[in-house]
């Protein structure tokens, strides 16, 4: 394979949950901007496929952690030192598009309440606050946490899943009131349909966008200000009309209607 | 793993077949498996733009590669690239350009997949020089869920490998290709123009020319083939040192249809005549790669006026010895048929044929028209002329062929059929091709 280009002044980027969807849109977008990259996962083998693809195309390096941030016993702060270990002591953005959601999250069903929070909330959320430190004593950074439309959107199915992501919503806003003026820009996207696995396959009455589409506006709002943003844009007139309806109208509107 | 999976109505790229199955699009390696686990058909699909319902079947599962379209492995110094069957050959194209490589066997259109080139054994416009895909291909991995993961080559699994090169998928999933390269000799393509008289002409003009072109095709008018028959043009093309600017931009997806077929005698004739005027005797112009290599690519319009009728295509290799007599008997087929031609082509091939694949030595004859009543009968009659001169069809580029008339066309039909028989038994993969053909 190609031998990747080395710079010390490339962007230095890791993204937790590049294995598939927009996670791996993302790392290649980001590789082909000029950062050298950490991407990081579950699934190991397909990492590392990614991974000599993108040195390949892209002649940037590309390194591989597993991680399950859902394991309580994962241990964050090691995973942040082996981050900067990787990136010769410097994570200049961080992206988190790890998560999603399970057909089992249906209902009142208290086996999946702890697992789901753990990959959506739990785990983004010490991911964010480790790097955060991190960033804050290199001199600044941007974080990005994935929020969802179901947060806006609660009902039966995926009721866990969508709390989930509405506590993270709350967590960054949070930790992005406390690194205000610090240099680490804290930025939650919520994305709308994304032609993913996790909506192949699905009925859905709004547009959907590709994975590279979105990449490349993730790859722009990393760039710019501290904030909460909707993929693409409409979307924020979707959530924000989804909390003003009342609920009878609520619920009659999604009865049986999927979340995504 | 993503197990989920859609209902789906599939439509060949020519719009004259449909199907109705399932649809599933692994992300991951690991989601192969899992994929083609159940108990049901199953067939791989690329881009889709096989003109017959290759990648499709009713009741079947056709398991989307696009999603694995990434490199595996490249040897800087041998040139060979290992890569997933869903990258497109255009992105495969320019990732060889970037390092001074590139593959010759490329098909017309860019969005192709590596794997949909290998099931149907694609050639490109250097057939004459180098031979068609399976030619570059070093070895592949191969998915059944009968056998596992098995890796094919010339020396290992050799039988399947010949089986699955031109196999129209139907071995299996394809999960990685190792293919061989060849310095890129420039970058771009300058496009010599030379007229010639009509199709008796071409081929002859066509040789002389051969030994110092990359690319070598041409292009007739067959708007009135009681009068002449296929006055035209062939397009040499030599690879220089430029940078020319990029001029053409799909404006719309390849696949897509006007609402009605445009493609009249009177449109044909016309849009034919003011082709011809703008391709003056012995011009030369300079191309980008991307261009020149896919020369479909940004003239997806020529499709969209098929409209939803859709089109047909004959491809068909005659022998040298037989073309005069071949285009005799041609004649008098095109004038009683009254249907306009939308696109008559020409290229040479060299090569050896075998089971059902699009190989051989001599003419190349690929004929365009829309698919109104009477294509289907001029194909049919095409098939008889097919056989008596001892040519061979392109399978890939068509929707209505049968078992009784492939067998007749094809002297490797038999032997095709048992050994896929005895690899899939059970025939768990599975296409509205495959059916139609009895393989």
């Amino acid at each position: 394979m190609s031998e990747p280009l080395t710079s010390v002044a490339a962007p230095r980027t890791v993204i937790v949950g590049a294995s598939s969807g927009v996670g791996r849109a993302l790392a290649r977008r980001l590789a082909a901007a000029g950062h050298d990259l950490v991407i990081a996962g579950r699934d190991r083998s397909e990492l590392e496929v990614t991974a000599r693809d993108i040195v390949f195309r892209h002649r940037r390096r590309c390194e591989v952690l597993c991680v399950d941030i859902a394991d309580p016993a994962w241990d964050a702060e090691a995973f942040v030192g082996a981050c900067l270990d990787r990136l010769a002591g410097r994570v200049d953005h961080l992206f988190i598009p790890a998560g999603g959601a399970r057909a089992d999250d249906r209902g009142p069903n208290p086996a999946v309440v702890a697992e789901i929070t753990a990959l959506n909330f739990v785990g983004p959320g010490r991911l964010g606050a480790g790097f955060a430190r991190a960033m804050e004593s290199a001199g600044g950074g941007s974080i990005m946490f994935f929020s969802s439309i179901a947060a806006a959107a609660p009902r039966g199915e995926n009721s866990v899943y969508s709390a989930a992501k509405a506590a993270l919503d709350v967590y960054a806003a949070g930790l992005r009131h406390a690194l205000d003026g610090r240099g680490v820009r804290v930025i939650s996207v919520t994305l709308g349909y994304v032609d993913t696995p996790q909506s192949f396959g699905m009925q859905l009455a709004l547009p959907v966008s590709s994975p590279e589409a979105i990449a490349e506006r993730l790859l722009k709002l990393s760039l710019g200000p501290a904030g909460s943003y909707h993929l693409p844009r409409f979307w924020w007139l979707v959530t924000t009309t989804l909390r003003a309806l009342p609920r009878p109208v609520y619920r009659r509107l999604f009865r049986g209607r999927h979340s995504s | 793993m993503n197990a989920r999976t859609m209902a789906q109505t599939f439509r060949s790229f020519d719009g004259t077949e449909r199907a109705t199955g399932r649809a599933a699009r692994p992300e991951r390696r690991s989601d192969l498996a899992a994929a083609v686990g159940s108990d049901a058909s199953f067939i791989a699909r690329g881009a889709g733009l096989s003109y017959c319902a290759a990648s499709m079947g009713d009741g079947v599962l056709s398991v989307d590669m696009t999603r694995l379209n990434r490199v595996l492995a490249f040897d800087p110094v041998t040139g060979e690239i290992t890569v997933e069957p869903g990258l497109s050959v255009g992105v495969l194209t320019e990732l060889l350009a970037e390092r001074g490589r590139w593959l010759p066997p490329l098909p017309g259109y860019p969005s192709i997949s590596v794997g949909g080139c290998v099931a149907f054994d694609t050639h490109g416009k250097s057939q004459l020089h180098s031979g068609t895909f399976g030619d570059w291909v070093i070895r592949l991995t191969l998915l059944h869920p009968a056998h596992g993961e098995l890796e094919c080559s010339r020396s290992e699994h050799a039988d399947l490998f010949g089986l699955t090169v031109g196999g129209m998928g139907l071995t299996g999933l394809i999960t990685s290709v190792t293919l061989k390269t060849e310095p890129l000799p420039g970058s771009a393509l300058e496009i010599e123009v030379v007229p010639v008289s009509s199709l008796y002409e071409a081929p002859a003009c066509m040789s002389e020319a051969a030994p110092g072109v990359a690319c070598l095709y041409s292009w007739h008018d067959l708007t009135r083939p009681g009068r002449e028959l296929g006055p035209g043009i062939v397009f040499l093309e030599r690879f220089v040192t430029a940078r020319p600017a990029s001029r053409r931009r799909p404006l719309l997806d390849v696949a897509t249809r006007a609402p009605l077929g445009l493609w009249s005698r009177l449109f044909t004739t016309l849009a034919l005549y003011g082709y011809r005027a703008t391709q003056s005797p012995g011009r030369r112009r300079v191309l980008p790669l991307m261009q020149a290599l896919f020369p479909i690519y940004g003239l997806e319009i020529y499709y969209f006026a098929f409209g939803r009728r859709g089109l047909r295509e004959y491809q068909v290799i005659v022998p040298h010895e037989r073309w005069r007599q071949f285009l005799d008997d041609l004649r008098p087929l095109l004038v009683s048929a009254r249907i306009p031609i939308t696109l008559a082509s020409l290229k040479l091939f060299s090569g050896s044929a075998h089971h059902l694949r699009f190989n051989g030595t001599g003419v190349c004859l690929a004929l365009d028209v829309p698919a109104v009543p009477a294509a289907r009968a001029l194909f049919g009659a095409l098939d008889e002329l097919a056989h008596r001169h001892g040519a061979r069809i392109n399978l890939s580029k068509d929707s209505r062929v049968e078992q009784e008339t492939c067998r007749r066309l094809f002297p490797g039909y038999d032997t095709f059929t048992s050994e896929l028989r005895a690899f899939d038994p059970a025939r768990r993969c599975r296409s509205r091709l495959r059916e139609r053909l009895g393989v």
